[in-house]
């Protein structure tokens, strides 16, 4: 397609020839499709990670489809014991997978996080790392060291792959783009008619003429380079990582000056103000019995009985002093402490940084610990409570995805905001409606950006129900259920809704709440579907997530449009539009 | 000691006595007038009859009676203990639930779109005694029940419409959920995507 002088040469992008018939350019597209992919392009593989008997079966594994993204949506699996015991080479296969999608990202490394736990429950981090390194050597060298993630070596991981993302994004784009023009006889002879133009102009040669390189999406020039996933590469950390160092050493520095401080105030607190008070206290009362003393010996007992009420109120007096003193004392103490204590949490949270606990973002400021982070959410999602940095950034661009269907976010969003909390230990998959304005979403959730729209926009699919009247109108549809896609035992689901409705752990006991399930899950995942990333249908853009269209005949079927029609025109028409 | 004194400390014992007397009486009765008046649990309280849908009475009247009032059911299940009538305006249909001596025991009312409300229906039979979690509480339909009017609904609290009325003989709400309503309960059920 031609864009101003830029032309796009398809057939190049592809990899077919002009002369290509329809079939082989399917069939073009579906192989440069999974070349592209973020799930199956190798994105997240670090070539330390796997053994080469693992890493052929990883490969062997993207081939077959009927392997979910994780064990548990795997329809055989009722509990890990008995899945590993019916089909142990199945589980192994997952147990590959699951460690390629844990390897490189310690956040979402359940071993990582026991790491972080024991530091969590009181242990010295340097005995919990020693047992981690001991444990898991060759995780311990991909995480690198407490230090180096101080100095960048992750951020530096974290910019590589945020180019990659990019990189395949935009072939992924240009490919469909090509699919599109192509794939139908119509669109194929006009894109021709350019195209032929295109070569006479400027391509006399045969060879098809490649004029753009669709890896060229901008690299960030300032980005420090790193072999993604090797040794570690510490010189290319760059003025962040020096930045966080200063910042830390100042900090460090300011933080151990005041702990001199505040340990002379502790002293003086603890101990100096309580003896004032006493020696006040003493004295008043040696005054006190002096003077009884001199009334006694000069004047008799008579007149001593009189001058008793000034020994009382000597006794008063030296209370109150000896209060005082005591007060100072606790107030002392009480400045001191927290002079104390200051610092010391502040050098916690120094070696907490250090240690990994908070990875450093690869933009923005060097050292934030602002929590939730800093992100551009849209629409009416708000991040609450913890959130780790590229989880954050993942729901943010899901957010603005979201955003751009305007009918849709004025309905979501008539009734304010809705919270999303990051809840990884209390969330079984991606996420979780907990309520009409707040949304649990996990670290598998939310672990790239098709994870996140496809889970942000599902859960949302809930809130809409909550807040408005839609999900019984859709309930009230006698035609919708006639045409829905399904595959294996997700009988009367749509397949791409990744747990069987049946599975025990629904514990549905009666078929009248089955279908109701059934129905509710439908209605969230056919506004999921609803959604594109970056103008591109999801199925176009998530086609792992999809597949299972495809298994349903050999029409080649695989998007909302063609595979669910009259979803497709509820969608658009009620909830959409 | 004299008579004088005698008499004297006998008035004082009897003063003392009718003192206390007087304190345990007044102290009981402030009791009495304080404490709250006792109320029955309402999820064990049963009012006569309960509610019925178009004369059909739950624990009342038999299959015979349904198909009389509204005729032959649309569809049966295998053993004939449902019977669906098919609806107009949902794919939903309303259904009757027999046991085994051929006795209503619940009917499921299905509500159309923009039907009655939840407001209405507090309205009419009151606040809500419980509120069970449902199949589809993940998108904020919850069951309100009555069990001492033998009604509840299918509802959402928030947007106000309501998807189905349940008809049954009042009973306590655990015996409700143990005989009629096995899905539903009083905690959430864990429901990730």
């Amino acid at each position: 397609m031609a864009t101003g002088d830029k032309f796009i040469d398809y057939y190049s992008i592809l990899g077919v020839s002009k002369d290509a018939t329809l079939n082989e350019i399917k069939k073009a597209y579906r192989q440069k499709q999974r070349e592209t992919h973020t799930d199956t392009s190798g994105l997240n593989v670090d070539p330390t990670a796997l053994n080469a008997e693992e890493h052929d079966i990883f490969e062997s594994s993207k081939k077959d489809k009927t392997f979910k993204p994780d064990i548990t949506m795997d329809p055989n699996y009722q509990n890990a014991g008995q899945f590993r015991a019916e089909h142990p080479d199945r589980a192994k296969v997952y147990d590959i997978k699951e460690k390629v999608r844990t390897y490189t990202i310690p956040e979402q490394d359940p071993a990582y996080q026991e790491f972080q736990n024991e530091i969590s429950g009181g242990t010295q981090p340097d005995d919990a790392w020693g047992r981690f390194v001991e444990q898991y050597p060759e995780k311990a060298k991909t995480y690198q060291t407490q230090n180096q993630y101080l100095e960048g070596a992750l951020r530096n991981m974290e910019i590589e792959r945020e180019r990659r993302w990019n990189e395949l994004t935009e072939k992924t784009k240009l490919i469909g783009q090509a699919y599109d023009s192509l794939n139908v006889d119509e669109l194929r002879e006009s894109y021709d008619r350019q195209y032929t133009a295109w070569q006479a102009a400027s391509q006399p040669s045969d060879s098809g003429g490649a004029s753009v390189s669709y890896g060229s999406s901008p690299e960030p020039s300032s980005a420090p380079r790193v072999d993604f996933g090797g040794a570690p590469a510490i010189p290319g950390s760059g003025a962040a990582s020096a930045a966080a160092g200063t910042v830390a050493k100042s900090v460090a520095s300011k933080a151990a000056g005041k702990a001199a401080a505040s340990a002379i105030g502790a002293a003086l607190g603890t101990a100096v103000a309580p003896i004032i008070g006493t020696i006040i206290g003493s004295a008043l009362a040696e005054v006190g019995s002096r003077f009884m003393k001199f009334f006694k010996r000069n004047t008799g007992e008579a007149l001593a009985f009189l001058a008793s009420p000034f020994l009382a109120l000597n006794g008063i007096i030296a209370a109150i002093a000896a209060g005082i003193g005591s007060a100072l004392g606790s107030v002392g103490s009480t400045v001191g402490i927290s002079l104390i204590a200051a610092p010391l949490i502040l050098a916690f949270f120094i070696y907490m940084i250090q240690m990994g606990g908070y990875v450093v973002p690869y933009s923005g400021s060097a050292t934030s610990l602002d929590n939730p982070p800093d992100v551009d959410m849209a629409a009416c999602f708000e991040l609450r409570g913890y959130w780790p940095l590229p989880n954050a950034e993942n729901i943010a661009d899901a957010s603005q995805q979201i955003a751009i269907e305007t009918s849709y976010v004025s309905k979501l969003c008539a009734n304010g905001t809705i919270y999303l909390e990051y809840q990884t230990a209390a969330v079984r998959f991606g996420g979780e409606t907990r309520g009409a304005d707040l949304i649990w979403l996990s670290s598998a959730g939310t672990s790239n950006v098709i994870a996140a729209l496809i889970t942000l926009a599902h859960e949302s699919g809930h809130v809409l129900a909550r807040r408005t009247n839609l999900l019984q109108y859709y309930l009230a549809s006698s035609l919708l259920p006639t045409e829905l896609p399904t595959a294996g035992d997700k009988e009367g689901l749509i397949c791409t809704y990744p747990i069987p409705v049946t599975d025990q752990y629904f514990q549905l006991a009666t078929p009248e709440a089955v279908q109701l399930k059934k129905d509710n899950e439908n209605f969230a995942e056919m506004i999921m579907l609803y959604f594109s990333l970056n103008g591109q249908n999801i199925c176009r853009a998530a086609a792992t997530y999809c597949n299972c269209f495809d298994d349903l005949d050999t029409d080649e079927r695989e998007i909302m449009q063609d595979v669910l029609p009259l979803h497709w025109t509820f969608a658009g028409t009620y909830i959409f539009n | 000691m004299t008579a004088k004194q005698l008499k004297k400390q006998s008035y004082k014992r009897a003063v003392i006595f009718i003192a206390v007397a007087f304190i345990v009486v007044a102290f009981t009765l402030l009791r009495q007038l304080t404490r709250p008046p006792a109320t029955p649990i309402p999820s064990q309280q049963t009012i006569e009859g309960g509610a019925s849908y178009q004369g059909i009475a739950p624990g009342k009247s038999s299959a015979d009676d349904v198909k009389e009032e509204f005729g032959e059911p649309d569809t049966t299940n295998d053993d004939k203990a449902m019977f669906f009538y098919n609806n107009n305006f949902s794919k939903y249909p309303n259904t009757f639930n027999f046991n085994a001596e051929g006795e209503v025991i619940l009917v499921r009312e299905i509500v159309p779109v923009d039907g009655v409300t939840f407001q209405q229906l507090e309205e009419k039979y009151g606040k809500y005694e419980e509120k069970l979690y449902s199949p589809i509480s993940s998108s904020g339909y919850d069951m309100f029940i009555h069990p001492s009017k033998g009604v509840s609904y299918l509802a959402n609290e928030t947007a106000g419409n309501v998807l189905e009325i349940w008809y049954f003989e009042p009973q306590s709400a655990q015996s409700f959920i143990a005989n009629i309503a096995p899905d539903y309960s009083f905690a959430p059920e864990e429901d990730s995507y």
